[in-house]
């Protein structure tokens, strides 16, 4: 009786139980130890590569074209017009509604009265009343900020969808450095350091940390060539968004509008002799190595970022560009806030639970090869992983899109961005590629 | 009172981790122990049955009487209500196994409807001649120990089901927690299907059972529950989110129940919690320790 019940099957199947695990053991076993494996809480990039509704993605990254500031193409636009333009492009690149955009934060330094410019154009190109605008300003990370505000407003649940945008014309709004301090303020030594110019505290880091103008220049060198070399490969073309802008005859002054399509402050045939003939733009600072050559281009430029939930990504049928984990900021002594990035890095790694290890492009902007040299050298980051983003201004949300574009066209997974702030902050953001 | 404890009965079972356990409800000293090798990954299983008796100086000694071999792990045991010898096992191959104590090697019964693995067994404790099973293929079975074939099939949830736990004060009864993050609760008096939720059909080939309740518990797999036995309707679930919830079930408000942060109590232990007990006011949560043989009692909490 007991035997025979053994064998006795009283399901759907005929064959004794025995046969029928033995059939399909690897495929059972498979599918057990995942389903088991779901329990533990995975760590580093496997825990970061799961995916969960409630993650915030992005679906789209555009930006203008980066043009040098007072004789580019956008010499004689105005921030407002530079922001009407990426907004349009937005509405007409996010393949979404845009009544479904809950927030909008705009990421701008210099611009004077950018909340009226931020608002006023959203509305004329097309966003309904309904949508909100804020603006943010964190210098150079401003536009990673305006990420980091949406991301955060995403994952609190105060929206589903929302537009980080940054916008910069320096051409309208020329950097004349910091104010007048309070003597209650520039009394403190830090303090006054803040107000400096960008280029001191370039000259600051190059002689603290011994980098060189040699070091300086070969490494600018380079990245002009990098960069050359990208524009006429074309790796450009997938993030950069045409923008229709008015230009002044510069004789008759004429007003006409043009279509501006690449970058153009990228010098082609940079050569390290080249730039080492170039007279030093801060003689009366430091060792006088930083020059037009080897320090960041002032640029007009801007760059949208669009966010959501991958729940609403899912439901509107959008393709996921990237999963937004982290956005870190880091303070340093404002003199060298140029080495932010060594600081904001390992803090950003940290707290996404990752290493350098399983970075696959690290993105920081080169305001000045000073910097940049000392900070790829101080965090051992490998070369061959390191993509240089060669222009001040327009950084934060603009990093963000051509690193996703580098790193899609690297089909790499992890994406870490960073850039230094004036007054002595570093920034760092991680993205992973889906 | 800070006398000094007496060390703990121990039984070693090489090569085979518990998967649960259960004491007899007709013999104090008798306890059973649902086994598998390779931590229930692959490989077979075993039913331990063990004694506990008092020793010398207030210590346990604990014995292995017998064991039975099974052909895939062993994940839950359950002792009949109302047989003092018998009692049933769940086994990764999708099967029930009754077995007799007094007889060796072979069940005396199995019953093989499930096509996943059966994560649990619970015999109910007011309608004693009725056991339920859960399983990964998502479903919930009622069976009576006579009868060849199942008397009720439910189809649970779309996924795994960890548990299936039948109401200590209500007959009809039965809570159970799965891979969905959904802590459900069934009423075996009003067996309906649930209308399919928005869009495409994906009901129409396997037409979900409508549950009483089902409570979003959380954002990942809730692995365990438990009814309180003293207050009716207040469960506690458990689950890969690392935290012990609890749930007075006649007011579901989200965020308004007594939630303790698991991740706290648990030692920050990497694993997630897996077994769950209640009692009046203490609740016993055990997870995975570094090493998934050993099972460790943590913590002890007023909810």
């Amino acid at each position: 009786m007991t035997s025979l019940d053994h064998f006795l099957i009283t399901g759907r199947f005929s064959l004794p139980s025995s046969s029928l695990l033995l059939s399909n053991i690897d495929a059972r076993t498979m599918e057990r130890v995942k389903q088991l494996a779901g329990h533990f809480r995975p760590t580093g990039l496997a825990a970061l590569e799961r995916k969960n509704p409630d993650d915030v993605v992005v679906t789209m990254a555009i930006r203008s074209p980066l043009c040098k500031a007072r004789k580019g193409g956008f010499r004689d636009a105005r921030t407002d017009e530079l922001l009407l333009e990426m907004y349009k492009h937005s509405i007409a690149q996010s393949k979404i509604d845009p009544k479904l955009v809950g927030d909008i934060c705009v990421g701008t330094v210099l611009t004077s009265d950018a909340m009226y410019a931020a608002r006023s154009a959203a509305l004329a190109a097309g966003f309904p009343e309904t949508t909100p605008v804020q603006v943010v300003n964190r210098f150079c990370s401003s536009g990673l900020m305006a990420v980091s505000t949406i991301a955060n407003q995403i994952r609190s649940g105060a929206i589903e969808v929302g537009l980080a945008v940054g916008v910069e014309s320096m051409s309208e709004n020329p950097d004349k450095g910091g104010p007048e301090q309070s003597e209650l303020i520039s009394c403190n030594p830090a303090s006054r350091d803040c107000k400096e110019r960008m280029g001191w505290t370039s000259e600051n880091v190059a002689v603290e940390f011994n980098v060189t103008r040699e070091e300086q220049d070969a490494f600018a060198a380079e990245s002009f060539q990098k960069a050359e070399r990208a524009q006429n490969l074309g790796y450009f073309k997938d993030e950069i968004v045409p923008f229709a802008v008015f230009q002044k005859d510069p004789k008759t002054g004429e007003k006409r509008q043009v279509i501006v399509t690449e970058d153009d402050g990228i010098r082609h045939g940079t050569t390290k002799e080249g730039l080492g003939k170039i007279r030093p733009a801060f003689p009366q600072w430091g060792n006088s190595t930083t020059t037009g050559g080897n320090a960041s281009q002032i640029t007009d430029g801007a760059a949208a970022v669009l966010l959501m939930t991958r729940r609403k990504a899912e439901e509107l049928g959008l393709t996921i560009l990237a999963k937004y984990v982290i956005t870190t900021v880091a303070g340093l002594a404002p003199r060298i806030m140029g080495i932010g990035p060594i600081y904001a890095i390992p803090k950003a790694l940290s707290l996404a639970g990752i290493t350098i290890d399983d970075v696959d492009l690290f993105e920081i902007n080169e305001a000045f090869a000073s910097q940049c040299v000392y900070c790829i050298k101080a965090l051992k980051l490998p070369v061959e992983k390191t993509y240089l983003s060669p222009l001040l201004r327009a950084t934060g949300a603009r990093q963000v899109a051509t690193g996703l574009n580098e790193l899609h066209r690297r089909k790499g997974k992890v994406l870490v961005t960073s850039m230094c702030i004036g007054t002595g902050m570093g920034a760092a953001a991680v993205f992973l590629r889906e | 009172m800070s006398l000094p404890r007496a060390p703990p009965a121990l039984l070693h079972t090489p090569g085979f981790a518990h998967y649960s356990l259960a004491w007899s409800p007709f013999h104090t000293t008798r306890l059973a122990l649902a086994s598998s090798a390779n931590f229930g990954l692959v490989g077979n299983g075993r039913l331990h049955l063990v004694s506990v008796h008092p020793g010398p100086n207030g210590m346990q000694n604990i014995t292995l009487d017998k064991y039975y071999e099974t052909q895939d792990g062993l994940y839950d045991v359950a002792w009949s209500e109302i047989h003092e010898n018998q009692l049933v096992t769940a086994s990764g191959d999708g099967s029930i196994r009754m077995w007799d104590v007094v007889l060796n090697d072979l069940p005396i019964r199995v019953w093989q409807e499930h096509s996943r693995e059966v994560f649990s067994v619970d015999w109910s404790n007011i309608k004693k001649d009725t056991f339920a099973s859960s399983s990964w293929d998502g479903m919930i079975k009622l069976w009576l120990p006579d009868r060849p074939r199942s008397v009720l099939t439910m189809q649970a949830h779309h996924s795994c089901v960890y548990q299936a736990l039948f109401s200590p004060h209500q007959p009809d009864l039965l809570a159970s927690c799965s891979t969905d993050g959904t802590l459900k609760i069934f009423d075996l008096r009003t067996q309906t299907y649930a209308p399919p939720t928005g869009g495409i059909n994906t009901n129409f080939a396997t037409p979900l059972t409508a549950a009483v309740l089902t409570v979003p518990a959380s954002t990942t797999e809730v692995l365990s529950i438990d009814w309180n036995k003293y207050k009716p309707f207040v469960l506690a679930s458990a689950g890969v989110d690392k935290m012990a919830k609890v749930w007075d079930c006649r007011m579901i408000k989200l965020g308004e129940v007594g939630q303790v942060d698991g991740r706290q109590h648990l030692h920050q232990a990497e694993y997630s919690t897996s077994t769950i007990h209640t009692q009046s006011s203490l609740l016993d949560v055990a997870g995975h320790s570094t090493r998934m043989e050993s099972w460790q009692a943590v913590v002890g909490m007023d909810v």
